[in-house]
């Protein structure tokens, strides 16, 4: 067993409907490390979501074999891979998708529930903790319409880190933002993931955002052409 | 519970459409519960009409069987014949005991020895007739309000003369003090005194009956030892058949539930709360169907938020259960606010009087409904958000965030 986080091998997706079959992903092989941040990048339509929801277990992939954190996924039932979810994985979409009744503090609590028993007085501190660290404690009891884009953004992040995920899933996440909240968005991973320990997979159409983390996966024609490991970077404005 | 929150959270957000669902739930209660009351003093007033004025259970002799006067052989000629005794009466004899025994049930209220017969009112060349009820002194208000109907004389047995209704005195032109002549259809004759003149609901009554101490009436009717029946009145005119098929297992008599002797009005009664539970269980349908769609509803217009939960590992069961609790607390808030209205309006309605002073309504608060009603809407309204719940559990995040 190797000591990357995930790892995949061969994996193949393949839509069907009817008589018709598109492959999307045609056998990728992919090892991610602990702790690390890895873009995702890749021309629209080249399997960039459909990799990234896979690796989030939220689809299974036609063949080929899954592991994250030493545990193979395949063959799991929808419970198993919904409390694997629940406590190994974290996401950050494109939009936010905070929840529009919840406080702040709600919605970065609001995965702890998922786990048998529920939210304790320590995932509680948690949150109060994480948006303290997202910058975001004075704006605790807001609802999300109260908040900037930039913001609601830092709160998913929150949210997508209470359980202690070893691997973050991020679709795009400043895909919504202007270049100003965007760099403030990646500094924030960058942060969280140094402090948490967390590995991050970006998915992402900004040069600039994958320029930003040390490993890039290149996705054309379904097939990672491209694995390119690089220098750690020292400043947001730097490029790659 | 973190799902109740949600829930709760949830209602709470759509305000005027929760608003709306709530109304209409309670005022499907409040119509409900109206109506129970409504189909339950209807009955009510039925029963005390009918029952109010007759036994509720009545003791009689066993029934004497028709037989041929004569049993000859039909190429027989039968030259004479003599009945072995014409005066012989079935009666009851051991009254004592049967009133002791009566008196011991615990739906009883009251129990009275009657001696009943046809006879007429003779007046010069004016005749009626009526119906002669003998009774103990002390019994004649047991089985029909006679003193508080008094509108001329006493109501006093004891006297010995006749208590008639206001109908008879009038076509007799009789007054409290007239003397008139009473004529059985046992032959027994007496020249006997009105003392007292009632005014009686029923005109039948009023013009047909007439009241005199059982001692003369026995005399009158030829009933020396015994009586016609035994005559119960019950607390409860309702827990009639019971007594009745009860007293019929401990004796050899001929024992009757008032509502055997009024089959059509028990059919009225069936038949008007039969209509009535109908139009209930319709109503409350409408109430949970509204539950229903609503939810429904809200399950497409949350379909992203949803998917979103699941994206995040909360479990189908967490997502439907915040549904069902939605539906449980919407049949919660709509019971509530239903009952209470229920009760006012009842009130009100059952309050109203017409010109006459009578009360226009026949309303009789009904405490099952009131259980049933609660109960039917929160566990029905959850019920109906099983639909959505299993829409909602079942949206896949895909759906959402792929």
């Amino acid at each position: 067993m190797s000591t990357s986080l995930v790892q995949v091998r061969d994996l193949v997706k393949t839509f069907r409907q009817g008589e018709l079959t598109t492959p999307v992903l045609r056998g990728i092989d992919l090892d991610l490390p602990a702790g690390t941040r890895a873009a995702l990048v890749g021309p629209s339509g080249s399997g960039k979501s459909t990799l990234l929801t896979i690796l989030g277990t939220l689809q299974r992939p036609t063949s080929g074999r899954l592991e994250i954190d030493g545990r193979s996924l395949i063959g799991l039932t929808e419970r198993e891979l919904t409390a694997f979810r629940n406590a190994r994985l974290g996401f950050v979409f494109q939009f936010h998708h905070l929840l529009p009744d919840f406080t702040a503090w709600e919605n970065v609590l609001f995965p702890a529930f998922g786990r048998a028993g529920g939210a304790t007085r320590a995932d509680k501190e948690r949150a109060d903790e994480l948006l303290d660290k997202v910058g975001l404690a004075h704006r605790r009891d807001f609802l999300p319409g109260q908040l900037s884009g930039g913001q609601k953004q830092r709160v998913a992040i929150a949210r997508a880190l209470i359980n202690r995920p070893n691997l973050v899933l991020a679709d795009e996440p400043t895909g919504n933002l202007d270049r100003e909240a965007a760099a403030q968005v990646m500094t924030l991973i960058e942060e969280i993931g140094r402090s948490e320990g967390t590995a991050f997979v970006l998915s992402t159409h900004d040069a600039e955002i994958a320029s930003r983390c040390p490993i890039t996966f290149r996705i054309e024609a379904g097939t990672i052409r491209q694995t390119v490991a690089a220098a750690p970077l020292t400043s947001p404005a730097a490029s790659p | 519970m973190f799902a109740l929150k949600v829930a709760w959270r949830y209602l709470l957000s759509t305000r005027l459409q929760t608003g709306l669902l709530v109304v209409g739930g309670a005022l499907g209660v409040v119509i409900f519960l109206v109506l129970a009351a409504l189909a339950k003093g209807l009955a009510v007033t039925l029963t005390d009409a009918v029952s109010g004025s007759i036994p509720h259970v009545t003791i009689e002799p066993p029934q004497v069987r028709a037989r041929p006067f004569v049993d000859a052989p039909a190429d027989s000629v039968v030259q004479a014949a003599t009945p072995l005794s014409s005066t012989v009466r079935a009666q009851i004899r051991n009254v004592p005991a049967l009133l002791s025994l009566a008196r011991a049930q615990p739906e009883v209220k009251g129990a009275t020895a009657r001696v009943l017969g046809s006879a007429f009112l003779v007046r010069g060349e004016s005749r009626a007739a009526i119906t002669v009820q003998g009774l103990e002194t002390t019994d004649l208000d047991l089985i029909a309000p006679v003193t508080k109907k008094l509108v001329a004389g006493e109501a006093d047995l004891s006297r010995g003369g006749l208590i008639i209704g206001q109908t008879l005195a009038k076509d007799l032109e009789l007054r409290v003090g007239s003397t008139i002549l009473l004529r059985t259809d046992r032959g027994g004759e007496r020249l006997t005194r009105v003392d007292g003149i009632y005014k009686a609901d029923e005109e039948g009554q009023d013009r047909g009956n007439a009241y005199l101490v059982i001692s003369v009436a026995r005399a009158l009717f030829d009933l020396p030892g015994g009586v016609d029946e035994i005559s119960l009145k019950l607390h409860d005119a309702n827990a009639a058949p019971a007594v009745a098929r009860r007293l019929r297992g401990a004796l050899a008599l001929r024992v009757t539930a008032w509502q055997e002797r009024n089959p059509l009005l028990a059919a009225i009664i069936l038949s008007q709360t039969t209509q009535t539970n109908i139009i209930q269980a319709f109503t409350l349908l409408t109430v949970l169907v509204g539950v229903a769609s609503a939810l429904l509803l809200s399950t497409y217009r949350r379909r992203g938020e949803i998917g979103v939960m699941r994206s995040f590992g909360l479990s189908r069961g967490f997502v439907a259960t915040v549904f069902v609790f939605q539906g449980t607390i919407l049949g919660v808030l709509s019971s509530a606010l239903g009952v209470t209205g229920g009760w006012f309006l009842t009130n009100w309605l059952g309050s109203i009087k017409t010109n006459t002073g009578d009360l226009l309504l026949p309303i009789s608060q009904d405490g099952a409904a009131y259980a049933i009603v609660v109960v039917a809407t929160i566990t029905g309204s959850a019920v109906a958000a099983v639909i959505p719940a299993r829409s909602a559990s079942s949206i896949d995040p895909l759906e959402v965030v792929g």
